[in-house]
């Protein structure tokens, strides 16, 4: 893109900044408060003292629930009145940097990771030698304390861990607690199966983001019993012998993204950034023309989104090959010139260590730099195909650059978003362009800067398109409906419009 | 001074579902003066498309009067407070607006008094309230929401010292219940009323003091099929503000926008540009007009839009219906449509049958429903296919259509003939019988067989629920604690339909079941019809397009037109015509107790809707006979035959038999999951074996990965042209459809158990081609074709994983077995042993009775309904009432006329 390109100029977002919005330190404290109550209790109810069966651990996507997990787990087996615990999760890939973590604090001996028939040589090298790595539950060592495994593979157990390892410090079940986490991905059909693997179980997870995988059309949406696919902690909200709480912190976003965060937790009785303004920054090489226009607004740390008028036609609203082009575009601009992501480095409790780091492309850094997601499968490949030129042409890798599709996203970080709004090009609001979960999980990857792109038209559509329901009469979560919310979120972004067909 | 009418609860839905028409906008009762039905008339095409029918407005207002009435008043205003976690209510006082906001007020003011003094709470019904924005207006009409509630607030609630209290809106709708489950769409334009009222109070100047609008409403619906009344409440915040959002757009259109009394008001309209679609406008009043303007058009584009060609589709539509624009790509579904209405010749899917209909074991059921009760039945038809052929069919009209007296009858004639139908298949192969099914004309028919089996099926677990407390000495109590009256109980015949209707609510979610096959369905897979795609989902438009030919083309406007007029209708509902002159026979013109009042005239009416529908279903039977037979047809048929021998051992155990889908237990739904998933596979993988249109569907959507259009690009050696980003090099395809004509239907392919032999099956490699996406193709089996066939290919890791390339493989559907016998369990296995068979045989009888025992201690311990606090839901929900309830009978009164001005769309 160069100096004769269209010009866009960026409105700031119409809702209003958040006044009572703390950071560092004082943000963080809420977290370290909420972490230290759930221990309390779980550390009575191992002591017999409350008849507490359940922890129901919410979490904001970026609050550091993994880190409260883990110190669950060290909390939990370091008390006298606990022998063995178990961690579960849906996928395979959320378990290993568990493993590793908790492995490098318990010792590899401790704790153990139980794979599924010959996926063993899948386990990452660094995972194997902090975690002893098993296939089948006979070969677990006797006195490991913690195993860490998916909900699948616990569930086809049979009792072969009581006949193998012997009851728990509780005398009766294999564990003495059962920590899921990512609990609200786990549906109660693969729950119900090892819930009674450990007297006590903690869910750990983000309430907002994917519910969990439905097949087909679910016949029991809306219905007020037993729905099999619906999250299970759902079913223990308001019971007495389950305790819920929220982390009321955020450490992943920019300060400037909070209340794009805020919209997507309406209820949430508070929800804080531990960033403070200016501790992100982006630093840009020499860009000029609409990618300097665009990227300079990314990098205010604001939610960005671009209507992008005069492009040829679609094959389909959701599958935009011209709009993915046009993003590549952008990309391409964006590491010709260089770019380095800087962040104020904190300490545990949030407060600023006084030193900075900066990682650009080439520095191989833990969470990926920039990373393009897209909801519809087609359109994933033709990011992926973009991002193979782009990656050939300036000799990155998959940490500088990557595409991927929103679901198998969920749970990683990355310093900067680049994603196809889900409204693009639609003629009316419908399920899969509603799909909240999906959306803020788009919305709440980047450390440093999101940018959506979009066909223009989403006010119009969100004016005119007839009212649809949102969450089945029946169903927990949150009663909105989907234009309202569509509108808050939006509300939250700097938006500009450009029109290319000008250009040249 | 003139009111100015700016519509009730109703104008608030409409302005949301309109938003995006110009012509809706433009034409508000504020901008030209008038009701928007006046306006119709005025321009020349006055609407009664939306004319209620008298049977039904009197259901609605019957329904109204029961939300009032003492015992349910009171009873909704306390599970409202109760839902929203408000202090259990002193005492009910029931007071009305009368309709006018200067009663409502002081009405208001002495609810608000008494909560506040005595927490007790006030059910206000008919209320009057300024419509939001227009309180200065004095001519403007008020809203009227059917009932509010006030109660104090919870000390926690309040932020002052002072006591305040809430209003919580709401509406009564007698929503009808399909199959348990009030549809999302209904309750969602329910609440938007409701909103409309939440906003008008809460924008009041005579609001008292120290009250609030509840940031939740409440709509009052019907519980069960009967006409008693039961609380939903909903946080409407939303709601509101999409309220907000439309009147301030109202009132703004309305400033920049009047018409002067000189205005020519035909002008006025057609210079507002309306945005029309075939499927949402039928609400409107101005339908009629839009459309004959869009017939009438000399644009060949219009066409699109009056068959409902979403807009983001028209431009590549366009070369369809104007020769000079060119053809995009468009799904193969909507083209055949467009193709349709153009030629007006009906196109074939190229998909063969794979329905029973016609084949010995069918049943052909046909039904007029009653337009005041949702379980009400006017008459039946019914027809047997034997192995020598069609029966007569049989007409049974009922005099009492809302008694259950009609529903056991009804229950009992099907009963008979599944047994006989059943006996007739086990007669020919008694190991391996084929499945039997019940034919109707379409959804809704087979809707209201399956919630009378339902109905029948909770009074028969209660009564054996109350058999034990007789036994045991108890009183039968329902579940809310009032004596109940205990009925007779359910007899062979009609447990086997009503066990049969309740297995099809079991599978309602499963593609492949089918103990209800509706003919409209089935010949939809086979022909396209012309016309907008909502025409077709009546069976008699899609049977006259069926039967037409090539040499004698039709016309779709006359052929919908024609539907339109017809004083009949196909299915179970009744065109209000029909349902107003049978209604008047049985009401007669005076008060009095025989009914129905004019007994010949209204069987005559019904025999006569009825022969009706069996013409059509007769039709359509024939039509379907002359298109083939496909060979996937005898999997479905396999797969169903499974699932009923299932069932068959239900039956015959009473085990589990009598549960319809919503009362499945938690680890039945658990069980479910598995048999659900493998449903959804199966039922996909057959449909894009067999049917062109939906493999071609498939291929053009440009976010399916597993299937793709493929043309031959040279036959020796074989290369094609593969139209997929995603299928390609090393990508292992089958090849399903040739040109149109679907390869599994080939003469040497065999489809035995799901072995599909014959297919060509093969990887592709990207060879020496400068063409992109060009691949070679070497299947095992080489497949007819020639340079430039168009072809669907899939991917056959989608169908499964067999390594070699010689065949394809489908599953047979899981089968839902949770709860039932299993084949060893003998009839006296439960009492022989019954903690070994508890999970498979164990008799509804002794269910019940354990469950009965349990209430009966719950109850002991004051932990259900009456004395619980809040309200338990009643899970079951059985359609039980205590002795001497009130279940309102629209049927007691006097026919009563439908007040002018209000349209369907007010009450449903």
């Amino acid at each position: 893109m160069t100096s004769t390109d269209p010009s866009v100029e960026f409105a700031l977002p119409v809702a209003a900044e958040p006044a009572d919005a703390v950071h560092r330190a004082i943000a963080a404290s809420g977290n370290a408060a909420i972490a230290a109550e759930a221990s309390g209790q779980l550390l009575a109810a191992l002591s017999g003292d409350t008849d507490i069966e359940r922890i129901l651990i919410k979490a904001a996507a970026g609050a550091g629930k993994s880190y409260v997990l883990k110190k669950l787990v060290e909390d939990a087996v370091n008390h006298v009145d606990c022998r063995r615990v178990a961690v579960v999760a849906f996928q395979n890939r959320q378990l290993w940097p568990i493993a590793k973590s908790l492995g490098e604090r318990l010792g590899r001996d401790a704790v153990t990771l139980l794979v599924a028939k010959g996926k063993s040589d899948l386990v990452p090298d660094d995972v194997g030698e902090a975690a002893t790595v098993v296939e089948a539950i006979k070969t677990v060592p006797q006195d490991t304390q913690v195993v860490i495994s998916t909900s699948h593979k616990m569930s086809f157990d049979f009792g072969n861990t009581l006949k193998h390892l012997g009851a728990g410090a509780n005398g009766e079940a294999p564990y003495d607690v059962l920590f899921i986490d990512e609990a609200w991905q786990l549906p109660h059909h693969l729950f119900d199966p090892i819930q009674g693997k450990a007297p006590i179980t903690i869910g750990v997870g983000d309430v907002g983001q994917l519910p969990p995988l439905e097949i087909g059309t679910n016949p029991w949406r809306g219905d007020p019993g037993f729905n099999p696919y619906r999250a299970w902690p759902t079913n223990y909200y308001g019971d007495p012998d389950t305790f819920e709480t929220e982390l009321p912190a955020v450490w992943r976003p920019t300060a400037e993204q909070l209340s794009l965060w805020r919209a997507f937790y309406p209820e949430w009785e508070a929800l804080n950034c531990v960033a403070a303004p200016g501790d992100r920054l982006v630093e840009l090489g020499e860009l000029d023309g609409l990618a300097a226009t665009v990227w300079a607004q990314v990098a205010t740390g604001v939610p960005t989104l671009l209507e992008v008028d005069g492009l040829p036609d679609p094959e389909a609203a959701d599958v935009d090959l011209p709009l993915v082009e046009f993003a590549e575009a952008l990309l391409e601009d964006l590491f010709a010139a260089k770019f380095a992501l800087v962040r104020a480095r904190l300490d545990d409790t949030g407060t600023p260590t006084g030193e900075w780091d900066s990682t650009g492309p080439g520095d191989e850094p833990d969470d990926t730099l920039v990373t393009v997601l897209a909801t519809r499968n087609q359109t994933v490949d033709d990011a992926t195909d973009a991002v193979e030129r782009l990656r050939k042409q300036f000799d990155l890798t998959e940490k500088d650059l990557i595409a991927s599709t929103v679901d198998s996203w969920q749970g990683q970080t990355n310093g900067i978003t680049l994603a196809i709004h889900p409204l693009t090009g639609a003629a009316q609001l419908d399920e899969f362009n509603s799909q909240f979960g999906r959306l803020a999980v788009t919305c709440t990857r980047a450390t440093h800067g999101l940018l959506m792109l979009s066909r223009p038209g989403l006010d119009q559509l969100l004016n005119e398109a007839p009212a649809r329901p949102g969450t089945p009469f029946g169903e927990p979560g949150n009663r909105h409906l989907p234009r309202q919310t569509h509108q808050r979120i939006l509300a939250t972004f700097a938006r500009g419009t450009v029109n290319v067909a000008l250009e040249g | 001074m003139t009111a100015t009418a700016i519509g009730g609860g109703s104008s608030a839905v409409a302005a949301s579902a309109h938003a995006a028409c110009a012509r809706f906008r433009g034409t508000d009762p504020l901008i030209v003066g008038r009701s928007r039905r006046k306006l119709a008339a005025d321009v020349g095409f006055a609407d009664d498309s939306g004319k209620i029918p008298e049977a039904r407005w009197l259901r609605a207002a019957t329904f109204e009067k029961l939300v009032r009435d003492d015992k349910f008043a009171s009873e909704v205003a306390t599970t409202t407070v109760g839902r929203l976690g408000l202090d259990r209510p002193e005492s009910v006082v029931i007071k009305s607006g009368h309709n006018r906001p200067a009663d409502t007020a002081g009405v208001l003011l002495a609810a608000h008094e008494r909560a506040v003094a005595h927490g007790s709470a006030t059910m206000i019904y008919q209320l009057g309230l300024p419509f939001v924005g227009f309180e200065e207006d004095a001519g403007a009409t008020p809203v009227l929401p059917d009932f509010a509630v006030v109660m104090r607030k919870r000390k926690a609630e309040v932020d002052s010292d002072a006591d305040g209290s809430w209003l919580i809106m709401g509406d009564a709708k007698d929503y009808e219940r399909v199959r348990s489950k009030i549809d999302d769409g209904r309750l969602l334009k329910g609440f938007l009323q409701v909103a409309l009222g939440a906003e008008s109070a809460a924008e009041w100047s005579k609001l008292p003091a120290g009250m609030d609008v509840h940031p939740y409403g409440v709509l009052a619906v019907p519980r069960n099929a009967f006409l008693q009344p039961e609380a939903l409440v909903e946080d409407i915040t939303d709601h509101r503000t999409e309220v907000q959002m439309r009147v301030a757009e109202r009132r703004e259109q309305s400033e920049g926008l009047s018409i002067g009394v000189d205005d020519d008001i035909v002008e006025f309209v057609a210079h507002l540009e309306a945005t029309f679609d075939p499927a949402r406008c039928a609400t409107c009043t101005l339908f009629s007009y839009c459309r004959h303007e869009l017939r009438t058009s000399h644009r060949a584009t219009d066409l699109l839009i009056e068959l409902g060609v979403p807009a983001d589709i028209r431009h590549h539509a366009a070369g369809l219906v104007d020769p000079e624009r060119q053809a995009g790509p468009i799904a193969r579904s909507l083209e055949a449509m467009i193709v349709a209405s153009r030629e007006g010749v009906a196109q074939r899917t190229g998909q063969r049958r794979v329905d029973p209909i016609g084949r010995p074991g069918t049943i052909n059921v046909v039904v007029a429903k009653s337009d005041s009760a949702a379980l009400g039945v006017l008459g039946i038809s019914i027809q047997r296919i034997t192995r020598s052929g069609p029966t007569e069919w049989s007409s049974t009209v009922f005099n009492n259509p809302l008694a259950p007296e009609t529903r056991r009858a009804i229950m009992k004639l099907l009963g008979k003939e599944i047994s006989d139908a059943i006996a007739e298949q086990r007669s020919v192969d008694l190991k391996s019988p084929d499945p039997v099914h019940i034919v109707v004309p379409e959804r809704a028919t087979a809707d209201i067989l399956v919630s009378i089996a339902d109905n029948l099926a909770g009074i028969e677990i209660s009564r054996l629920r109350w058999q034990r407390d007789k036994e045991m000495g108890r009183p039968p109590l329902t579940f809310n604690g009032e004596p109940a009256v205990v009925p007779p109980p359910l007899r062979e015949l009609q447990r086997t339909a009503v066990s049969f209707l309740l297995e099809e609510d079991r599978a309602r979610t499963l593609q492949v079941r089918s103990p209800i096959v509706d003919a409209r369905a089935a010949l939809a897979r086979v022909v396209v019809p012309g016309g907008p795609a909502v025409s077709a989902f009546r069976l008699d438009y899609l049977v006259v397009w069926a039967m037409a030919t090539a040499d004698n083309p039709l016309d779709h406007r006359a052929i919908a037109d024609e539907v339109e007029e017809s004083i009949h209708t196909p299915g179970a509902r009744l065109t209000s015509r029909r349902s107003d002159a049978i209604h008047r026979a049985f009401m007669g013109d005076v008060e009095g107790k025989d009914r129905p009042a004019e007994p010949a005239k209204y069987e005559q009416l019904i025999l006569d809707e009825l022969a009706y529908k069996q013409e059509v279903l007769d039709d359509a039977r024939r039509v379907l006979g002359t298109f083939p037979q496909s060979k996937v047809g005898e999997l479905h048929r396999r797969a169903e035959a499974n699932a009923q021998e299932v069932w068959y051992r239900r039956l015959t155990f009473h085990a589990s038999d009598l549960v319809r889908f919503g009362r499945t237990t938690r680890p039945w739904r658990r069980d479910l999951v598995p048999v659900v998933e493998s449903d959804d596979k199966v039922a996909k993988q057959l449909a894009v074996l067999a049917s062109p249109q939906v493999a071609l569907d498939a291929a053009q959507d440009a976010g399916n990965r597993t299937v793709a259009l493929a043309s031959v690009a040279s036959v020796d050696p074989l290369v094609l042209d593969v139209h997929s980003r995603r299928i390609g090099d090393e990508s292992r395809i089958v090849l399903l459809h040739v040109n149109g004509e679907p390869c599994v239907e080939g003469n040497d392919v065999t489809t035995d158990k799901g072995k599909v032999v014959g297919l060509a099956i093969g990887p592709l490699s990207s060879g020496q081609h400068d063409v992109p996406r060009r691949f070679d193709w070497k299947p095992a089996r080489t497949p007819e074709v020639e340079v430039g066939d168009e072809l669907v290919v899939a991917d056959f890791g989608w169908f499964c994983d067999l390594k070699r390339n010689t065949h394809l493989a489908i599953d047979f559907p899981k089968v839902d077995a949770s709860r039932a016998p299993q084949k060893s369990c003998e009839l006296d296995s439960f009492a022989n042993d019954p903690s070994g068979h508890q999970w498979c045989c164990r008799p509804h009888e002794d269910v019940e009775a354990e469950w009965s025992d349990t209430l009966a201690e719950r109850r002991k311990k004051g932990e259900l309904n009456p004395q619980a606090w809040p309200p338990i839901v009643d899970g079951d929900s059985f359609e039980v009432s205590p002795a001497g309830a009130e279940q309102g009978d629209p049927g007691a009164g006097p026919a009563e006329p439908v007040p002018e001005g209000l349209t369907i769309d007010d009450i449903d």
